[in-house]
């Protein structure tokens, strides 16, 4: 049964009790809370999800609730804890979403180090993927949503998940999170995108969360080929600028770009020097989304082509 | 200037990738990735195969080099080791018998 098709108060009573376990594809999270106002949340941007057996393995284990003491009725606040721990401030109490996503986010960049992991957006046709590596800021979630909504195969909007051995890109599937114009934007792109509520006034502006494609969530463990890398930067009211980036640069930029380049060292520089080398390589500058989206398919055209 | 005599070779565990123009070394000290150009990643190429004198280094720089720059063969030879083992990437095979691949 998909996490949507739960009643609410199932789904809220299952998340109090032994939580609920998400499969992400490269990895499992058991979510936990008796925030009440969670399951609807999560009934519209997990849509598409199972919901899985929380008693199995998960690769972390997330519990958001509501503050205790005080904190319970004066200005009230929900924290969240990671494999047990606090490790994040609390936030108000009515932005649990963000705050889930974001710990959700936290914890497996500092845990799933049986992967490369890259700060960055991917998505897949054909097979071949296309990576999106940048800093907070860049566009790099915007551009990914786009895609993804634009004949592409969402497999993360946050994490570029290299395989050692091959390269090849795992799906590490979670809502996109769009702040403040993308929202719009990318309402405007695809009026049938399925976005969730708006939480204003969060540190990031103002934030709302793409549901993946329900068929995106089904391929979830179908990994892509490497490809086209991509770094991308919006630029208001400009165009579609490209210029190639030679491979040595671009694998520089990834490494720094890494959650955990220097605590996988030789596997993780063997596994991006695959990525790179099976990977034509280019900076892009945008402000027009469509015109972005038609680009990188051209390139990714044009890179499947030369084999 | 006379020639250092000691022979070098490349640090155990160096990896080093060939992208044309530019080469990438995993360095094994620090996990760190450097860039290095053509001149540098050859040198470091050279004492990976078997451990080469600043000699040895600077006659294969002369032979590379344009005609130029042969009379700086010497120079470039000190400079790049210096630079090599500075980063971690070489050492003198006195130093140490693990560094004698």
């Amino acid at each position: 049964m998909l996490i949507a098709e739960v009643a609410p108060a199932q789904l809220r009573g299952e998340l109090a009790a032994c939580g609920v376990a998400i499969d992400c594809g490269a990895a499992r999270v058991r979510v936990h809370s008796d925030v009440p106002e969670l399951a609807d949340l999560l009934r519209v941007v997990y849509r598409g999800y199972e919901r899985s057996d929380a008693a199995g393995a998960c690769d972390v284990a997330v519990r958001l609730r509501r503050a205790r003491g005080l904190r319970r009725w004066v200005r009230a606040q929900v924290e969240l804890l990671i494999d047990g721990s606090r490790e994040m401030e609390p936030f108000p109490a009515d932005t649990p979403l963000p705050l889930l996503e974001w710990g959700m986010n936290y914890a497996l960049a500092t845990r799933l180090n049986c992967h490369l992991l890259l700060h960055a957006g991917v998505v897949e046709r054909n097979g071949r993927a296309v990576v999106l590596p940048a800093m907070p800021g860049a566009g790099k979630s915007t551009l990914t949503a786009a895609l993804a909504l634009g004949g592409f195969r969402l497999l993360s909007d946050e994490f570029g998940v290299v395989r050692f051995g091959d390269a090849h890109l795992l799906p590490l599937l979670r809502p996109v999170a769009l702040k403040n114009e993308s929202i719009d934007a990318i309402a405007r792109l695809s009026p049938d995108a399925v976005i969730g509520p708006r939480f204003p006034k969060t540190h990031k502006g103002t934030v709302a969360h793409l549901a993946p494609a329900v068929e995106h969530v089904h391929a979830r463990h179908t990994p892509a080929a490497p490809a086209l890398i991509v770094f991308p930067r919006f630029v208001a009211a400009g165009g579609v600028e490209i210029q190639p980036l030679p491979r040595a640069r671009a694998f520089a930029r990834l490494a720094v770009n890494s959650f955990n380049y220097e605590i996988v060292g030789p596997d993780g520089f063997d596994a991006l020097g695959r990525l790179v080398a099976a990977s034509d390589c280019y900076e892009l500058r945008y402000g027009d989304l469509t015109r972005a989206v038609q680009h990188i398919g051209r390139l990714l055209d044009a890179a499947a082509a030369r084999g | 200037m006379p020639h250092d005599d000691r022979r070098y070779a490349a640090a155990a565990g160096v990896r080093v990738l060939d992208f044309g123009d530019e080469f990438v070394v995993f360095n094994p000290l620090s996990w760190d990735a450097h860039l290095l150009n053509t001149a540098a990643a050859a040198v470091l190429h050279l004492v990976a195969e078997a451990p080469r004198t600043e000699a040895d280094l600077a006659a294969f720089l002369r032979e590379v080099l344009r005609d130029e720059e042969r009379d700086a063969a010497d120079q470039h030879a000190r400079q790049l080791l210096l630079e090599l083992a500075q980063l971690g990437l070489v050492r003198s095979v006195e130093e140490g018998s693990g560094a004698d691949r």
